[in-house]
């Protein structure tokens, strides 16, 4: 029996939000030629200077804990993630935020939300399954393990 | 007047495109009438039977017949195509020109300040400007974010509030205990008010509140405003307006402005630079600043609004907007009253009407006939209203009278 596909999630132009498949799965953000400016995610035309010079940039895998937070229903019926659920935005170096859900999943008891500031990598994990049967793969970010 | 109000905070990026100042009023412009429809839940009444009768009240309380108004600012989230016009045909409809126009909860000012510019211009001498809403049970769906946001469950108002009152509290030291205080300064005042959406709820306690159930961390179900239905209605017009219809106490608008996001690299869904710029630009279109402001209504979904609101618009030290409801300073009774109504987490949030609302207790509290909710520490004499549409507009209106 054949594995069933994965994708990435996609933004709304329809491109993914991160490398996929891949050993090392990265962000998709985009750079402005002229200014510099670093979005996420990719968007055409530059909200710093508004011209239409953005390209591509794969972005850092490893950030800190912006903002935090966890909500214990789920916000409409399209959301079919567990509750509750932790999310926030992770500050890359790259002086870009991005908006995730953190994992691993909540488990039940005694819960807060993840302290601002905490040090952070990129894990691609499922999402669930799309209408042609694929799983879509979501991006989240964990916290780092210290080194013994 | 607070007390030391600091004033508007430093915007806070120096190579922030700024825009440019919101043009004055080259004459002036009165508050003629308001009229609220009850915020609640009220399944037989559609959207224009809800508009019909706040328009109606406001028209009243105007003394302008319907037959006079020349033009209809209608405002709403949710309604479909044309949905002024219904409001219209309700009232019976005369083939003037309804303008509809959204912009989340800061429809109903963003209205208003169209309707003052042309009535300052000169082109009429009265409008109407009706907010409503017909509301489906639960989270607004947030249709302006991308669809992974939507999928994954990140792209929620309560989620964004929520970020930013944990980045408040990590960020000046502000308490959950301070939190409370401004659900209970919210629920008493919505007690006091016939057209809130929640009157039931007059002595919570801190511990009642944080010990409820959570939704969204750190708030408890107390500390979340409901979605309403209902409506409501400003009768704006020139001073001409003013003595053909006899207007008792009319409340001159001597500032009504609205601004958009503004792009920066660490934005939430909240800036503060968006409030900031837009108090700004509605100090400078009334020529005076906060300190001269005596009571004011700021859009507080969830209590990082009116914290975060207070500080963004000048009326105390930024990280100290925590203190304003737990030191009694923005009661009913205090030194500088905010949501004398209950604001939005207990009078409610009806998207398309919220800005009416808010002008409306100002404009009751201006004119002295806010009942049991008159100010009793402040002879009030400017007041200033504030909404935030979908995190990404602010109108700001300033009423003297």
């Amino acid at each position: 029996m054949a594995e069933k596909k994965q994708v990435p999630m996609t933004h709304d132009d329809g491109s993914p939000l991160f490398t996929w498949p891949s050993d090392k799965p990265q962000l998709i953000g985009a750079r402005c030629k002229d200014c510099g400016e670093i979005v996420f995610p990719r968007r055409p035309q530059c909200p710093k200077c508004f011209t239409e010079t953005m390209e591509e940039i794969l972005l850092s895998t490893k950030g800190k804990v912006y903002s935090s937070t966890i909500s214990y229903l789920a916000p409409w019926t399209m959301y079919k993630g567990k509750v509750p659920y932790a999310f926030g935005h992770v500050e890359l170096p790259e002086r870009v935020l991005i908006p995730c859900k953190f994992s691993p999943e909540l488990k039940s008891g005694e819960l807060s939300p993840l302290p601002i500031g905490t040090e952070v990598e990129l894990s691609i994990e499922e999402f669930g399954e799309d209408e042609a049967g694929h799983v879509v793969m979501m991006h989240t970010f964990r916290p780092m393990k210290r080194r013994a | 007047m607070p007390k030391g109000a600091p004033g508007v905070p430093r915007v806070t990026k120096k190579d922030l495109h700024l825009p440019p100042p919101a043009p004055k009023f080259t004459e002036k412009v009165y508050v003629l009438g308001v009229g609220m429809h009850p915020f609640g839940r009220f399944p037989d009444r559609d959207f224009g039977e809800l508009g019909r009768i706040a328009a109606n009240r406001a028209l009243e309380d105007a003394g302008v017949p319907w037959k006079d108004i020349p033009i209809m600012y209608a405002t709403s989230m949710q309604q479909g195509a044309a949905w002024g016009t219904k409001v219209a045909i309700a009232m019976g409809a005369r083939g003037i020109p309804v303008i509809n126009m959204e912009a989340a909860c800061c429809s109903t000012s963003a209205a208003i300040a169209q309707a003052a510019y042309a009535i300052a211009a000169g082109a009429f001498d009265v409008a109407l400007c009706v907010g409503a809403e017909k509301q489906p049970r639960g989270y607004i769906p947030t249709l302006e974010m991308p669809m992974w946001k939507r999928l994954m469950g990140l792209g929620t108002y309560p989620g964004h509030y929520a970020q930013m009152m944990q980045r408040h509290m990590h960020e000046y030291g502000t308490t959950r205990e301070q939190m409370a205080w401004v659900s209970i300064k919210s629920h008493k005042n919505a007690s006091l008010c016939p057209h809130a959406h929640y009157r039931n709820l007059p002595d919570l306690t801190v511990e009642e509140i944080l010990n409820a159930r959570m939704v969204v961390d750190p708030f408890t179900i107390y500390m979340i405003g409901p979605t309403s239905e209902g409506a409501g209605a400003v009768v704006i017009g020139s001073e001409a307006a003013v003595n053909k219809y006899g207007v008792r106490k009319p409340i001159e608008m001597v500032a009504c402005v609205q601004s958009s996001h503004i792009y920066e690299w660490d934005e939430l869904l909240y800036p503060p630079n968006l409030l900031r710029i837009t108090a700004m630009q509605a100090y400078e279109q009334a020529g005076i600043g906060p300190e001269d402001i005596d009571i004011a209504q700021i859009q507080d979904g969830m209590p990082i609004g009116e914290i975060g609101g207070l500080e963004d618009m000048g009326f105390c030290e930024l990280g100290t907007g925590g203190r304003m409801a737990e030191e009694k300073i923005t009661w009913i009774d205090g030194d500088f009253p905010v949501n004398t109504d209950g604001g939005y987490m207990s009078r409610g949030n009806c998207i398309g009407a919220t800005g009416a609302a808010a002008i409306t207790e100002i404009v009751y509290q201006l004119r002295g006939e806010a009942g049991p909710r008159q100010v009793t520490n402040v002879n009030p004499k400017v007041g200033l209203a504030h909404n935030m549409g979908a995190g990404i507009q602010c109108a700001i209106a300033i009423l003297k009278s």
